[in-house]
């Protein structure tokens, strides 16, 4: 008796974890999800291009390498074009942000109201560059489960402010990267559209070799294509310091 | 991979790179708006070179040259047109030169020899802790500009905490701007009516270590979420002060020589700053409190026949430091405007008992993309006199439009108007309004 109760709840396991049958996780353990495939590898270094597109078409290049550890910590420096090269950003735990303009050769700390501006002449923002955990700011909400996807909508938390009214990120299945994000601003109207294409998995991590940021009240948008990228080779925390940031190269 | 994955594991970004050479092309011009009187006053045609490698990880160097064309020509003869550096005046400059050192002698200590800019403080351009680098104050607008200086840096980093040590073996002197120009910065003297010659002595330190030398240091870390430094200076006054004054009759026509001397006197400087953020708004502040050694202004002139009249008035005192300090924040709203604002208690050219008090002003808006920038209120005002405000006052206004309609191109339109009543620096300048005009390419 007791063997066959045993065959029926393995049953019962199989079928409630096979594809067809399994019940969607809790939104926010899906946002969960996604906070650490997107922070899963402990560092990263990628040389990206950035490519800005206005509204007549024409097209602006950025070439820029980061630096990431964990979720925390993460530092960008602008190699061309020339007017900008050397400008760096070092984004620290507890909202500590600086900047670094070779022209006055000094380090600036940055204040938060800047966390919602772009940074240089991108459509990201400080906010966007600074490494933040979407579970952490945002409630989620299940609003859809596709084949392949969750559909969410994540709300500002009641303690967090954001310039956004809402969100709705599309999650992969496979990969928990999301794959398209929608910002809303406050008047429930979207504002921006994030895709993340060309998913790869590289070292056992999914990763999007290819993001796009199109701010549709500017008309302006942001490709950001990850030329290269290095996972888990033990970037020292001694990079994510002022002392490197003012070092520049 | 392999090879990859070691070149990632040494520092990042700190991979051996050969000379790599970036700067730009820039042309600057000033005109003079002063009725029938005005004219151009700036003509600049800049090359600046940076020059920097990484022979090795722990090797960095670094080279700012700054060739120009500079000024009108000087030819006032026939005869002078065959020199064509009367005709087309050039210079060279070497702004930096400098070399890195990183983990020489402990992992943590990096060192920097040579020409160097050292810039301190939190405030906006003008900080009264940054006595090490001398002014640039050849070009008005460039306020708060600083000149590389021969020095020695170590700089010990221990995140949050980072202490710096500065030794500059030889005194450099501040850069003026033109004679028209320097007046603002060289306090209250007045010369006499019937000048006939003036002798201008300047008196440089001796180059001996214990006169020419200098030496600071800075500790600096991050507490509760507030970035703090304090900092110690030993050095000199990077402005001259006026020392001695000697006015002496030629004629009976009342026409005289006069006699001047200048130095640089000693001063200690005990400093401190703070920046972070409060609610939104990012504040900042910087302060120092000067010692400086006695200088004693000794004046002559002219008494009952054959017996001048000296008078000597103490001008800096060892026993009464002074205190210069800027507070000031910033913000951003959210279309994007960006508002900076400071108080400032003494200007750099200001001493003793004489610091005046400063407001300055910065709004500025980008738009399409960021291609244009405006600057319409960019504002410093002083009060030099509270008692009597409305015939006391200056200020200084410098609206300006920067145009990027393509990377590496910057195109600036804008305008110096200054006005004001009484002693202080802009009324004495209100007569120099200006126009200009900037167009810089990058490489």
């Amino acid at each position: 008796m007791k063997k066959l109760i045993e065959g029926a709840l393995a049953v019962l396991w199989m079928l409630s974890t096979s594809s067809g049958l399994r019940a969607a996780p809790p939104a926010q353990e899906i946002l969960a999800k996604v906070d650490s495939a997107m922070n899963a590898p402990e560092d990263r270094k990628t040389k990206m291009q950035m490519v800005l597109v206005d509204r007549r078409g024409k097209e602006k290049v950025r070439v820029a390498e980061s630096y990431q550890k964990g979720d925390d910590y993460r530092l960008i420096r602008f190699l061309s074009p020339a007017d900008q090269r050397g400008i760096g950003f070092l984004s620290l735990p507890g909202d500590l942000m600086y900047v670094y303009f070779p022209a006055f050769k000094k380090v600036r700390r940055i204040a938060a109201h800047v966390k919602n501006t772009t940074f240089a002449g991108t459509d990201f923002t400080y906010d966007d560059l600074s490494t933040f955990r979407y579970s952490e700011d945002y409630d989620a909400e299940l609003l859809e489960e596709g084949k392949d996807h969750y559909l969410l909508k994540l709300a500002p938390k009641p303690n967090v402010k954001k310039d956004y009214g809402y969100l709705k990120m599309w999650v992969d299945k496979a990969s928990f990267l999301p794959k398209k994000i929608e910002f809303y601003d406050k008047s429930g109207n979207l504002w921006k559209v994030m895709e993340f294409r060309r998913l790869e998995r590289i070292k056992g991590y999914w990763v999007a070799r290819e993001m796009e940021m199109r701010d549709l009240k500017k008309q302006h948008s942001t490709r950001m294509v990850l030329e290269e990228m290095a996972l888990d080779t033990g970037i020292p925390d001694k990079v994510f310091t002022k002392r490197y940031l003012r070092r520049g190269r | 991979m392999r090879a990859i994955s070691l070149l990632l594991l040494g520092l990042p970004g700190l991979v051996h790179a050969g000379p790599e050479v970036n700067g730009y092309i820039e042309t600057y011009l000033k005109y003079w708006v002063h009725g029938g009187s005005g004219g151009w006053t700036w003509n600049e045609n800049r090359l600046q070179i940076q020059l920097e490698g990484n022979p090795s990880e722990a090797l960095h160097y670094y080279a700012e040259l700054r060739l120009r064309g500079f000024g009108f020509p000087r030819a006032s003869s026939v005869g002078e047109l065959g020199e064509k550096e009367g005709v087309f005046p050039w210079g060279v400059e070497i702004r930096e030169l400098y070399a890195d050192i990183y983990g020489l002698l402990h992992p943590d200590l990096d060192l920097r020899v040579g020409r160097q800019v050292v810039a301190w403080g939190t405030a906006d351009r003008l900080n009264p802790t940054s006595n090490i680098s001398p002014y640039d104050l050849e070009d008005f607008l460039d306020l708060g500009e600083r000149l590389g200086v021969d020095a020695l840096r170590a700089r010990f980093s221990a995140e949050p905490w980072s202490v710096e040590v500065d030794f500059v073996p030889m005194f450099t002197p501040s850069v003026f701007p033109p004679p028209e120009w320097s007046g603002a910065f060289l306090g209250s003297l007045k010369l006499p009516q019937g000048l006939r010659n003036l002798k201008d002595i300047l008196e440089l330190p001796s180059k001996k270590l214990s006169e020419s030398s200098e030496a600071a240091f800075k500790v600096s870390t991050i507490l509760g979420g507030w970035d703090l430094s304090l900092s110690y200076f030993q050095g000199r006054d990077l402005l001259p002060i006026l020392t001695y004054l000697e006015v002496v009759p030629v004629d009976t026509l009342g026409n005289v020589d006069v006699e001047v001397r200048s130095c640089f006197p000693k001063v200690r400087v005990v400093g401190g700053d703070f920046s972070g953020s409060l609610f939104k708004l990012g504040v900042w502040g910087e302060g120092a409190l000067f010692f400086p050694e006695d200088v004693v202004l000794t004046k002559v002139q002219p008494g009952p026949p054959g017996a001048p009249v000296r008078t000597d008035s103490t001008l800096l005192s060892s026993d009464r430091p002074y205190f210069r300090y800027v507070l000031g924040g910033d913000y951003t709203f959210s279309d994007g405007t960006y508002l900076n604002f400071q108080y400032i208690h003494g200007l750099f050219h200001e001493r003793g008992e004489d610091l005046e008090d400063y407001f300055t002003l910065r709004v500025e808006r980008t738009f399409l993309n960021g291609e244009l920038k405006l600057s319409p209120l960019t504002l410093t005002a002083t009060v030099s006199d509270w008692e009597a405000p409305r015939e006391n006052w200056g200020a200084a206004w410098i609206p300006e439009v920067v145009y990027t309609p393509v990377d590496n191109l910057e195109l600036k339109l804008g305008a110096l108007v200054l006005c004001g009543k009484g002693e202080n620096i802009f009324s004495q300048l209100k007569e120099r309004d200006e126009v200009y005009l900037r167009f810089k390419v990058s490489f």
